[in-house]
């Protein structure tokens, strides 16, 4: 093995030579610059195959011959390797980032600087010697100080100087700090120091570490001495600072790490609450960032924070080692890809970013890869590691922190996603000129989102188990459907539809499809719905091309691990892939980017919230989905409350319904049916399977004062009967159909708070028919948009007799949807009303009952404005849907069908899954009929057959009897006077609903949507003062220095 | 004087370096005074590093008879005599490392004069927030 003393010495040998190689050219210079990092990383990375599986013991170096303390040591461990081969690696794909921009003369120059930052980073990793440590801590400084003055922009120079004014401050701190250290213990070695400091006197100890720790705090970015950081993120070079990351920062950090044995415990406090204030801090003054290199600042400080936070809790052993390091790795590939993508882009603000990395391969992709590994979502390491950090946290009982980590979590998605928005955003005004991320741009990206993604998917299986085989296939599937996005919609989608039915086959012969279990029947539902979007999908249009499919079977192999998982793990993984899956389809819709963001940001709520449950029952030792069971106490009222808000704001329930219209109606056309048929059940399924079970196991919860079921009932009906009231004034058909289906699960809801056999019955049956019939409009509306390029529902008109199938997909889904004999919806109705009068909870059954008699209100406009009236001029020469999108049609109208006929095709599996979760029945089967416990008793084929007669009678009748019609043209008209325009909105159908908005619009003015702002403008405001803290000028950074040790000496443990 | 050892001295002294140093980047707004109290409180430091080893009545840490070398007594006895030269090797280090610093700083002032053509610490604000 080569003696990693040559990581320092032959990069600082080199480096001084490569100024007279660039005479000797360009690519002399460049090649001896990249042959010395892969030597360099070589050496590292021969290492760590030993160094993980144990048989090579960790190598300590000294200098001189002489050994610690005399000598200075430096030590070669596995996090040594590994922080060393990120480094060089990092240095590797600067050098591929930097020297496009470099010419012959600069190019030697530039190349010693960088290797000079990656000695010193080498050397901070690997030294065990406090004034070693001191030394190569300035010679990274005096490269980057240096590096950064290479910038040619102006601002590069002024947040150079103010870094170094910092600087000057941090390296004075440490050297009083470590020459104090010196004559407290008598050593420098770090191997012996920790074992002496303690035998100093307290007094004079507290000041040195407080000196100590003010000179780390500056370094490490730490609030509030992290201005100058931010600027120089804002200044210099992204590509400079994509280096700084991956070598400098993680080398001072570990650096930290190694000089924390130094404290005393009682600074462990102060340490975890500086790191955790600029977690939070840093992330929520990123929120009012609009200029993205400066936000990747305040992210980085952020992430910092968090470690810092870590390091006190790994020393006690509360949190293991490898999660900080989850986290640090994940950091550095994430933060270093989009440094070096930013890098690309000239501006530096958001609007600079419109459109960016639209035409080219891999940008956009890569930029998506970085941002949901730098938000901690899976399978990048991130996740895993928070995962880590967090149930650790839960074991040590340390709710607070818990907290505020998930609020700075959250608070990172809305700046991230913010900006991806603007990514997504084509304006072609300004996307046109964007500048296209050349081959040398993408290695670095290209390089550390392969390795997140390896690291992230290796993980994956150590933590949750290998996936079943069925979810790989559909996943790898996907992945190459992404590869090849450029391929025709035809291909994409039949492939994606091989892969689904393929593993639909698979899982069935395993038997795991059965759909008298939750799992199987939402299998089947995920599997059911993925077929008939990707078949939809055959004939292309809004939804079916790009990325789309390849999305969309990472979406539905995520919501299979969702719907197999046996622990909260699984379950959560999954749940985090099928919201970041969603997002990036949703906001592939026309106007998509903006609700795409709204609906990660609430879907990220949703998350935390979920995950806050979960760490409430892991913090009282329960790990998987059976074991919620048996929550007692106030973990079960917390776990409960947590999951049941977070499934409710992934549902978009009341309060928080305002993601939902914007998401489904800007959605791509023909996602938009799985949306509303699919993924607005998962939230319904982590009730059956998580926070149902917290309450079924806990009648103490459930009998005290007010009753939580009936609450959560309420807030079902409540949703039911707002989204209908606010459907009805919808002129934008998918809207509409939004807004129902927001409402539609308000209906679940309440069935499953009722938490009786029959209450679950009819929610489960609602699940089911609610996925076809609702699907069936979505996929109508969707290929009417497709025909005539309107969602508003007054530009259309006459359309039955131009697309006659959508025609009748309307009429039969609309009839479905309201509940009137005798298709399904009836059954479902009744049902739930049987339950719910069971039950006595009467306020709930007539806000329901309320409800769903207001939704004849919009409905009938579906099939009046859109199929029946005058046929508009310029839709005359519009076709019936292509052939897939009507054969999707027919099949979910054959579905809708057969269970209105014969609803025991549902019911008796249904049956079976609840009477195996109540050990109770719902119903009883006689003939045809079905009869509830209390004795109710209906028969839908009976009710069918007469319908059908009676519809038959009356079209003899009028056959018979009826004044026939005489056909004229649909222009033979007159008008008595001229035709004010514009001529629309002489439509009756404008604005159709205003009688009703006069009667109850004061019910529905959009307060919750005026709430949601008035947070966001306060909450905003005082962010903005609070970052007024970085004045800008150099004497202010200093300034917060001598304060922090000030503030330290008053506040802290030394005092 | 009683009590004022040299030792005292060299602190106070290194102390006020530093904090005349420090009053002067924080006080003055032209960039090469900063830098020039920058400079104090380096020599400031030095002295109070070079202090913390200063030993009243030893003398420099240079063993400069191989006659010392040959008995592990006479050899300790003298060591006794010197001072601790640790701090001096520190010092020297962070002197280096200093002019270092302080090159580098001026060469930014320079540039910052050329680009803005003023020395004011209040012109170089426009990053912020």
């Amino acid at each position: 093995m080569v003696n990693p003393i040559l990581l320092v010495a032959v990069p600082l040998g080199v480096g001084f030579l490569l100024p007279l190689f660039g005479k000797l050219g360009r690519p002399v210079a460049v090649a001896v610059h990249g042959a010395t990092i892969l030597f360099t990383t070589a050496v590292a990375a021969l290492w760590l195959p030993g160094l993980i599986d144990g048989s090579t013991a960790p190598l300590d170096i000294t200098t001189g011959g002489w050994s610690a303390p005399i000598g200075i040591t430096l030590r070669f461990g596995l996090p040594e390797a590994v922080l060393c081969v990120l480094a060089g690696l990092t240095a590797l794909a600067s050098l591929a980032a930097l020297t496009p921009r470099e010419d012959a003369e600069t190019v030697g120059r530039s190349g010693l600087l960088q290797l000079l930052v990656l000695t010193g980073a080498f050397g901070l990793i690997m030294t065990r010697d406090l004034f070693n440590l001191y030394v190569f801590l300035e010679i990274s400084s005096i490269g980057t100080y240096a590096i950064v003055a290479f910038g040619r922009d102006d601002s590069a120079l002024e947040a150079g100087f103010k870094y170094m004014l910092i600087g000057a401050a941090a390296s004075t701190f440490l050297l009083v700090a470590i020459a104090y250290l010196y004559k407290l213990t008598g050593t420098l070695s770090l191997v012996n120091m920790p074992g002496l400091v303690h035998t100093a006197p307290a007094g004079a100890l507290a000041i040195v570490m407080l000196f100590l720790l003010a000179g780390m705090a500056i370094e490490l970015k730490l609030i509030p001495v992290n201005g100058p950081a931010l600027d120089l993120y804002d200044g210099a070079e992204p590509g400079v600072m994509a280096l700084l990351t991956g070598a400098t920062v993680n080398g001072v950090l570990f650096a930290f790490w190694k000089v924390s044995a130094l404290f005393p415990q009682a600074w462990y406090p102060v340490l975890m609450t500086m790191g955790m204030i600029t977690f939070t801090g840093g992330n929520l003054m990123a929120t009012m960032q609009d200029r993205p290199r400066r936000m990747l600042g305040y992210s980085s400080s952020a992430q910092l924070g968090l470690l810092v936070f870590l390091v006190p809790l790994v020393r006690t052993g509360a949190v293991p080692m490898l999660a900080a390091g989850l986290l640090l790795i994940n950091h550095t590939l994430a933060k270093s890809a989009l440094l070096w993508l930013a890098g690309v882009i000239p501006g530096k603000t958001l609007d600079d970013w419109t459109g960016a990395f639209r035409s080219g391969f891999g940008g956009r992709v890569l930029l998506a890869a970085g941002i949901l590994a730098i938000t901690g979502l899976p399978p990048f390491p991130g996740f895993w590691g928070k995962w880590t950090v967090v149930t650790s946290l839960a074991h040590a009982g340390m709710n607070g922190w818990i907290t505020a980590l998930l609020l700075g979590s959250l608070f990172e998605f809305i700046y991230y996603y913010r900006w991806y928005q603007r990514v997504q955003t084509e304006d072609d005004s300004r996307t046109a000129a964007r500048p296209v991320a050349g081959l040398w741009d993408l290695f670095g990206p290209a390089l550390f989102g392969l390795g997140g993604l390896v690291l992230g998917l290796v993980w994956t299986v150590r933590m949750t188990g290998t996936p079943t085989e069925a979810v790989i296939v559909i996943a790898a599937v996907g992945l190459v459907l992404l590869l090849v996005k450029n391929l025709p919609a035809l291909v994409l989608n039949l492939a994606g539809l091989l892969g689904v039915v393929a593993a639909a086959l698979w899982l069935g012969r395993t038997g795991a499809l059965a759909p008298d279990t939750l799992p199987g029947l939402f299998q089947l539902l995920i599997l059911g719905g993925g077929a008939l979007v990707l078949l939809a999908g055959l004939s292309g249009g809004s939804g079916a091309s790009g990325s789309v499919p390849g999305l969309f079977m990472i979406l539905v192999s995520s919501l299979l691990m969702l719907a197999r998982a046996e622990t909260l793990l699984q379950f959560f993984a999954g749940w985090e892939i099928m919201t970041w899956s969603s997002y990036l389809i949703i906001g592939h819709g026309r106007r998509g980017p903006k609700p795409a963001s709204i609906y990660m940001v609430f879907s990220g709520a949703a998350g935390f919230l979920v995950l806050g449950g979960m760490m409430a029952a892991i913090g009282a030792g329960q790990t998987t989905l059976a074991g919620l069971g048996m929550l007692t106490g106030s973990a079960a009222v917390w776990a409960w409350t947590l999951l049941g808000l977070g499934f409710l704001v992934k549902s978009a329930a009341v309060g928080a319904h305002v993601w939902a219209p914007g998401a489904y109606s800007e959605s791509p056309d023909l996602f938009t049916p799985f949306l509303s048929g699919v993924i607005s059940k998962i939230p319904m399924f982590g009730f059956m399977v998580a926070a149902l079970r917290i309450a079924a196991g806990n009648l103490a919860l459930v009998t005290d004062g007010l009753d939580p079921l009936w609450l959560l009932g309420a807030v079902g009906a409540v949703t039911a009967f707002g989204m209908t009231l606010l459907a009805v004034f919808q002129e934008d058909a998918k809207k509409l159909l939004a807004y129902s289906s927001v409402g539609q699960v308000g209906y679940i809801v309440v069935g499953l708070a009722i938490l009786s056999p029959l209450g679950w019955t009819a929610a489960l049956f609602h699940v089911v028919h609610h996925l076809l019939f609702k699907g069936l409009l979505f996929f109508a509306i969707a290929g009417v948009i497709m025909r005539t390029g309107t969602r508003t529902m007054y530009e259309m008109g006459g359309l039955i007799k131009k697309m006659p199938l959508s025609f009748i997909s309307t009429l039969i889904g609309i009839i479905a949807l309201s509940g009137v004999p005798p298709l399904a919806g009836f059954t479902g109705k009744w049902l739930l009303y049987q339950a719910l009068l069971a039950k006595g909870w009467y306020f709930i059954l007539v806000l329901v009952m309320f409800a769903s008699v207001v939704a004849f209100v919009y409905l009938f406009r579906l099939i009046h404005t859109v199929f029946l009236g005058q046929l508009k001029p310029q839709h005359r020469t519009v076709r019936e849907v292509p052939l897939p999108l009507a054969v999707t049609q027919v099949l979910m109208i054959i579905g809708t069908m057969a269970l209105a006929v014969y609803p025991q095709v549902l019911l008796r599996p249904l049956d079976a899954l609840v009477r195996g979760q109540f050990q109770a029945a719902a119903l009883t089967f006689d003939g045809t009929a079905l009869v509830t416990a209390t004795g109710a008793t209906f028969n839908p084929t009976h009710m069918m057959v007469l319908v059908v007669i009676l519809f038959v009678l009356m079209a003899l009748g009028l056959l018979v009897l009826g004044p026939w019609p005489r056909k004229v043209g649909q222009l033979d008209i007159g008008f008595a006077g001229e035709l004010p325009p514009p001529p629309q909105e002489l439509h009756y159908a404008a604005n159709f609903a205003q009688p009703y908005r006069r009667a109850w619009a004061h019910l529905v003015q959009p307060r919750v949507m005026r709430f949601w702002n008035a947070v966001a403008d306060g909450g905003g405001g005082a962010v903005d003062l609070l970052r007024r803290m970085y004045s800008g000028n150099g004497q202010t950074y200093v300034m917060y220095a001598v304060l922090l040790v000030a503030v330290l000496a008053l506040l802290g443990p030394g005092r | 004087m009683n009590g004022l050892t040299p030792s005292t001295l060299y602190l106070a002294t290194a102390i006020l370096l530093i904090l005349m140093g420090l009053a002067a980047v924080l006080v003055k707004r032209n960039l090469l005074k900063m830098v020039l109290g920058l400079s104090l409180v380096d020599t400031g430091i030095h002295l109070l590093i070079a202090a913390l080893g200063a030993h009243p009545g030893r003398t420099a840490p240079i063993l400069d008879d191989a006659k010392y070398l040959a008995d592990p007594h006479t050899l300790l006895a003298r060591v006794n005599l010197v001072v601790d030269p640790v701090p001096q090797a520190l010092v020297l280090t962070a002197i280096v490392i200093g002019v270092g610093v302080t090159a580098l700083m001026l060469s930014y002032v320079v540039r910052l004069y050329a680009r803005r053509g003023s020395l004011d610490i209040g012109e170089i604000g426009r990053l912020k927030w």
